[in-house]
């Protein structure tokens, strides 16, 4: 009875089409299928935002989307942000601020903290709290996140000029 | 200096056991029991095993032939369930399957039929004369030597797996104290939520197991299962990808038994994942019940104390017995007594088993040992600064007789942080207030060892193979920084080698704030093996003694001149190169002098201040700033170290205002991550400083102290008497949730 | 967690069963898929994974993203019509929300967190029946008609358990002009308190940690603490007793009714 449908979208700007079950789940189509294993899955209901990526450039925990529901859409994850060796602009402010430990909620805090300085390249502190809460590090104590954020704005707008 | 593993981490790249994906791999899963105590009248799973999919079915009928329970001391856990269930979530049978979706229709297939016994789920149950007993018969146990004025007890009363006692000095001082405080303080219970999940992927073939795990100590772990599973150790590789998180839960034997017994029996690799809700039913923190009975002089000077830890052990003891001797020890503080007694209960409960976190037994008796002492002060009339400055041990005055000495400056340290917060001169506000609190633990382990290996290939490059699993916490950063250090190369030259059991130098474990000091030294000592090879090899070749030479950038100078060594290897050894090599050992020498068989390798010493404001009407407590320091002796890392700082004390924050698991009896009401509140960043004060020490008495590489538990034990005790100092209020029960402070305003006003 | 006949098990997103996918483009075709048995409402699916990880079964998942109705806010007379499928930060940011009832468009925006109000929906929310979620308190104070594809329905009554397939469309806030709405959540997530004034009558609704909310009514001018003592018993959980509750009830009351006079001067 197992129904298939095909969806077609965008990972890190590449074009996907699959068959997928209407039952799967965005965080396990990326993980299991495409192997982007730099997408966490902690909780799994939607609350730590390890899973976090960008859908249509908002963010949202992948562990909480069905990848139907991004047809025509895309879907950008810690992967498209840059690699070792060429890691993009927010990639190396947590890593020059130490903005990470264990590194769990590390791709999910990045992406965050990507669709953060899109919304608002200048951000206070006040409002870097308030988009870094949406995500749970048991490590850090935030401090140093909230300046890797901070960081990342400097080099954002570096890199613009 | 930027972290070594910041590429992988910040690219998402790093590989953790839950991202590995072996061919052939099926999936586990478990049934867990829904009564907290009962009996396992029986357990039918044959439908499950001819559910579509299935491999293979774990049940108390499959454990022929093993050793099937475990524990630290005590080995009283079953790998799933026998006679009894303990607990509500207590594991009583697994199936591998195709997926996990196939996994779980086959659990639904599963018969049990239990037979309900009374549940005990508190301390006060667990003692009640006539309570019923977790365990029937004294489960196997050791009590490990300890040394002058130390003992240990199994099973001294129903209910309690274990009683750790130590006392020194005469108690016929007692008579001669001024005033006799007695107070007592209960503390609660925080679940680790690392957010890397409990996970083992196992591969067990007839002749050879090898799992890939999410664990802070390979090696206990290797002996434990061998032990369980009945075969050499040499038959079980374990090995550690990078870890997501622990705090002290991932020690022993955790979902490996059950991957392990699976994918032996279904002949394939098995994945096993713990969701977070099963993290609850894994795994906590203690809940405690702090009695301390103090003696002092009218003047302030302490003279003794006595003091009774109950700890919450839950349904199996697991660390419990470690933790009760590291609490009971831990009970006098950085202060001079002339008399110490104190004991600490393993109390066992039908909730989940409670075994290290973070802090391991010290935030429990910080929380009880500060808040008492500003407690006295308030009583005698003194400023709780001024109490403690009066009886803090001197640098390098030992903490018990037979120890080491305590190697920081206590009272340098506390006045640091009274002067960042503003104590001293405070303005007085109503409802506001300031207060102070000290974090005092041994750290580096008891009786611990380390080893390592460092070796340099032709061409200048160094692996560090090392047993100190990174965690989050800098060790492959810090290690590497110090073999670099030792040998002259860049740290970009230095890799950390990822652990497998097989080749790595056997370690303890990844715990007690050891890494820097413990398997910081045997790194050391390995690096310096690997250059004064290096060395002789080049003077070999100079003709020229290796006390001549130095090593930087691989190459040798000589009287100024530089040799590169490749070179000079390839010419020896040929084209194809050569390593060097060098061993590193390290552990603190037995001495049955010390209390517990060998003297603490380092103090683990932090300062809290925290101001608040108390809102009379509600009774809720706002942290208005948070100032934190610990003593690192001398920082390798200070990004590490900050980190470290930053984040023991963000945990103790949320312990003290309302991180908590909530039991109605033995039922646990939010071991969800929804329900269970985990700081946020919204939830740091408006002031939060944290100040890295660098004392320089750190007996570790280049003068370095261990970080991570420190600065996590005073916070509560700091914002509590935070609390009292703006109000006049005293909660002796964490977390100050705004119910409990207004009931401490209201019996204030009653007084 | 689900409880199975010999125990609990942890279902995940793997475990999810397969069903059939609706995406129908009207109200009524959803709730004409939605009326069979097994059928589970989707739209922002940020509770609806809890659930399957608790266990829900489904057969059939009806997504309500296509339905461009379910995200309107509309001005209906003096009342304000949402579409169920509105998102939190959608809500908050809205215009209309704002002129109409500021109140509510400031609390809307500080609930949950910055991630999830770009996904979760007020109808979601509400049919969710979590008592840490907070759009039930609002919606109790405010006494919203939970307008479904069949009766219309109060917000308590969706803690009573509405019948399986109910399809909430439309949460009608009356009088919403009229209306003044404070919103309490500095205890959070102990106890929230939400505020509704019209005229001269004041509605409470106190959200508690782990049980539904609960209202009480009194006068312009009564003592908080003597209409915050209305509340039943019911408000006390484990994480604090009903007289804690009532108590703070009434100190929360008071600070948002003082809060409205502030803004009337």
């Amino acid at each position: 009875m197992t129904e298939r449908i095909t969806i077609a979208f965008e990972v890190d700007g590449r074009p996907r089409e699959e068959e997928i079950a209407p039952s799967t789940v965005l965080a396990d189509l990326l993980r299991d299928r495409y192997a982007m294993t730099g997408v966490k899955t902690s909780c799994e209901r939607g609350v730590c935002g390890a899973c976090t990526t960008l859908i249509d450039g908002v963010p949202a925990a992948s562990c909480s989307v069905f990848a139907f529901s991004v047809d025509g859409g895309t879907v950008e994850t810690i992967a498209g942000q840059g690699a070792p060796g060429a890691p993009g602009p927010v990639q190396r402010a947590f890593a020059e601020c130490g903005g990470f430990q264990c590194g769990y909620c590390t791709p999910g805090m990045i992406m965050l903290a990507t669709a953060l300085l899109r919304a608002h390249p200048d951000p206070d502190d006040e409002r870097i709290r308030s988009w870094i809460s949406s995500n749970v590090c048991r490590c850090t104590g935030y401090q140093m996140i909230i300046d890797s954020v901070r960081r990342a704005a400097e080099l954002l707008r570096e890199e613009a000029r | 200096m930027t972290r070594a593993d910041a590429p992988a981490k910040t690219t998402g790249t790093a590989r953790y056991t839950a991202d590995l994906r072996p061919p052939g791999m099926l999936h586990a899963k478990t049934l867990r029991s829904p009564h907290a105590h009962a009996r396992l009248v029986s357990i039918d799973a044959s439908r499950a095993r001819q559910a579509p999919g299935v491999h293979a079915v774990l049940t108390r009928d499959d454990l022929a032939g093993l050793a099937p329970t475990y524990g630290y001391f005590i080995k009283d856990q079953p790998v799933v369930a026998m006679d009894r269930v303990r607990y509500t979530g207590d594991v009583v049978a697994a199936v591998a399957a195709e997926d996990e979706a196939a996994a779980l229709r086959a659990l639904e297939l599963v018969e049990v039929v239990y037979e309900p016994l009374p549940d005990v789920p508190t301390i006060d149950a667990a003692l009640a004369a006539g309570a019923p007993e977790l365990f029937e018969d004294a489960p196997p146990g050791i009590v490990p030597p300890y040394g002058t004025g130390a003992s240990g007890h199994l099973r001294p009363r129903p209910n309690v797996c274990y009683e750790f006692r130590y006392e020194t000095g005469p108690d016929d001082v007692w008579d001669s104290c001024d005033h006799v405080f007695e107070d007592t303080f209960a503390f609660s219970r925080m679940n680790h939520f690392h957010l890397e999940p409990f996970v083992t992927v196992a591969d067990a073939r007839p002749d050879r197991i090898e799992i890939w795990t999410s664990t802070q100590n390979p090696f206990p772990l290797r002996k434990e299962l061998a032990r369980v599973l009945n075969v050499p150790e040499s038959r079980i590789r374990v090995n550690v990808p990078y870890v997501g998180g622990g705090f002290g839960s991932k020690h022993n034997c955790k979902t490996e038994p059950i991957a392990i017994l699976l994918s032996r029996m279904a002949g394939r690799p098995v994945r096993y994942c713990l969701t977070t809700e099963e993290g609850f039913l894994t795994l906590s923190q203690h809940a405690a019940r702090i009695r301390v009975r103090t003696g002092v002089m009218a003047d302030g000077t302490f003279v003794a104390r006595e003091s009774e830890v109950l700890l919450d052990a839950g349904a199996y003891s697991d660390g419990s017995p470690l933790v009760a001797e590291k609490a009971g020890y831990r009970m006098a503080g950085p202060y001079r007594w002339k008399h110490i007694r104190s004991s600490c209960s393993c109390v066992m409960t039908t909730t989940t088993p409670a075994g290290p976190f973070r802090g391991f037994g010290a935030t429990q008796t910080t929380w009880a040992s500060e808040s008492q002492v500003d407690m006295i002060a308030r009583r005698l009339g003194m400023d709780p600064y001024e109490l403690r400055v009066k009886n803090l041990k001197a640098l390098g005055e030992p903490f018990v007789p037979g120890e080491s000495g305590i190697d920081s400056d206590m009272a340098e340290g506390l006045d640091l942080v009274a002067g960042e917060l503003g104590y001293h001169g405070r303005a007085r506000v109503p409802n506001r207030g300031m207060g102070l609190a000290i974090g005092f633990k041994d750290g580096g382990g008891v009786n611990k060892p380390a080893q390592a290996r460092v070796k340099v290939s032709t061409s200048g490059d160094v692996y560090v193979n090392a047993g100190t699993v990174e965690i989050g916490q800098g060790a492959s950063t810090t290690l590497c920084q110090v073999a670099a250090r030792v040998l002259g190369a860049p740290l970009e030259r230095v890799s950390y080698a990822p652990i497998d059991t097989d080749v790595t130098p056997f370690d303890q474990g990844t715990n007690a704030s050891s890494g820097i000091t413990v398997m910081g030294t045997a790194v050391q000592r390995a690096a310096e093996a690997a250059r004064a090879g290096i060395l002789e090899f080049a003077a070999g070749r100079l003709g020229c003694a290796p006390a001549d030479l130095t090593l930087e950038h691989w190459a040798v100078s000589l009287t100024g001149e530089l040799h590169p060594l490749a070179p000079m290897i390839m010419q020896v050894f040929g084209g194809t190169g050569f390593e060097f090599s060098g061993e590193g050992f390290f552990k603190a020498p037995n001495s049955h002098d010390a209390p517990l068989e060998a003297p603490c390798v380092f103090w683990e010493t932090s300062w809290a201040g925290a101001e608040v404001e108390v809102d009379p009407e509600t009774g809720q407590v706002t942290v208005l700033q948070l100032v934190v320091s610990g003593d690192v002796g001398k920082a390798v890392n200070e990004q590490v170290v900050r980190g470290q700082d930053e984040g023991a004390a963000v945990m103790g924050l949320a312990q003290a205002l309302f991180e908590e698991m909530r039991y109605d009896g033995s039922e646990l009401l939010n071991g969800e991550a929804l329900d269970y509140r985990v700081p946020m960043a919204e939830d740091l004060p408006p002031r939060f400083v944290s100040i890295t020490q660098e004392q320089g008495h750190g007996p570790g590489p280049f003068g370095a102290k261990g970080a991570g538990e420190g600065t996590m034990l005073p916070i509560a005790a700091a914002i509590a008497n935070a609390v009292e100092d703006a109000t006049g209020a005293r909660v002796t029960a964490l977390p100050l949730t705004p119910p409990r402070v207004l009931t401490a305003l209201q019996a204030r006003s009653y007084e | 967690m689900r409880l199975l006949a010999g125990g609990w098990a942890a279902p995940t997103q793997r475990t999810i069963p397969d069903f059939r996918l609706h995406r129908p483009r009207t109200i009524a075709a959803a709730a004409a898929a939605g009326a069979a048995e097994g059928a589970v409402y989707a739209q922002g699916c940020t509770d609806l994974f809890a659930r399957f990880r608790e266990g829900l079964w489904c057969s059939d998942l009806v997504s309500l993203e296509r339905i461009p109705e379910l995200t309107a806010i509309r001005r209906d007379g003096p009342d304000l019509a949402i579409g169920a499928g509105v998102r939190h930060a959608a809500g908050a940011a809205d215009p209309l929300v704002a002129e109409m009832l500021p109140g509510l468009a400031a609390a809307w925006g500080s609930i949950a967190t910055h991630r999830i109000r770009q996904r979760a929906t007020i109808g979601g929310n509400l049919m969710a029946r979590r008592p840490r979620y907070e759009m039930s308190i609002m919606m109790e104070a405010l006494g919203a008609r939970l307008e479904t594809a069949g009766p219309v329905l109060a917000p308590a009554d969706v803690w009573t358990g509405p019948p399986p397939g109910t399809l909430l469309h439309t949460i009608r806030i009356p009088d919403a002009a009229g209306t003044w709405f404070g919103y309490e959540r500095a205890l959070r997530p102990l106890m929230t308190a939400a505020v509704a004034v019209r005229g001269e009558t004041v509605r409470l609704a106190v959200g508690s940690e782990y049980v539904r909310p609960h209202a009480a009514e009194g006068r312009l001018g009564e003592d908080p603490a003597r209409i915050a003592a209305r509340l039943p018993d019911a408000v006390g959980d484990a994480a604090a007793d009903a007289g804690y509750r009532r108590h703070a009830a009434g100190v929360l009351l008071g600070r948002a009714l003082a809060r409205r006079e502030g803004e009337a001067r």
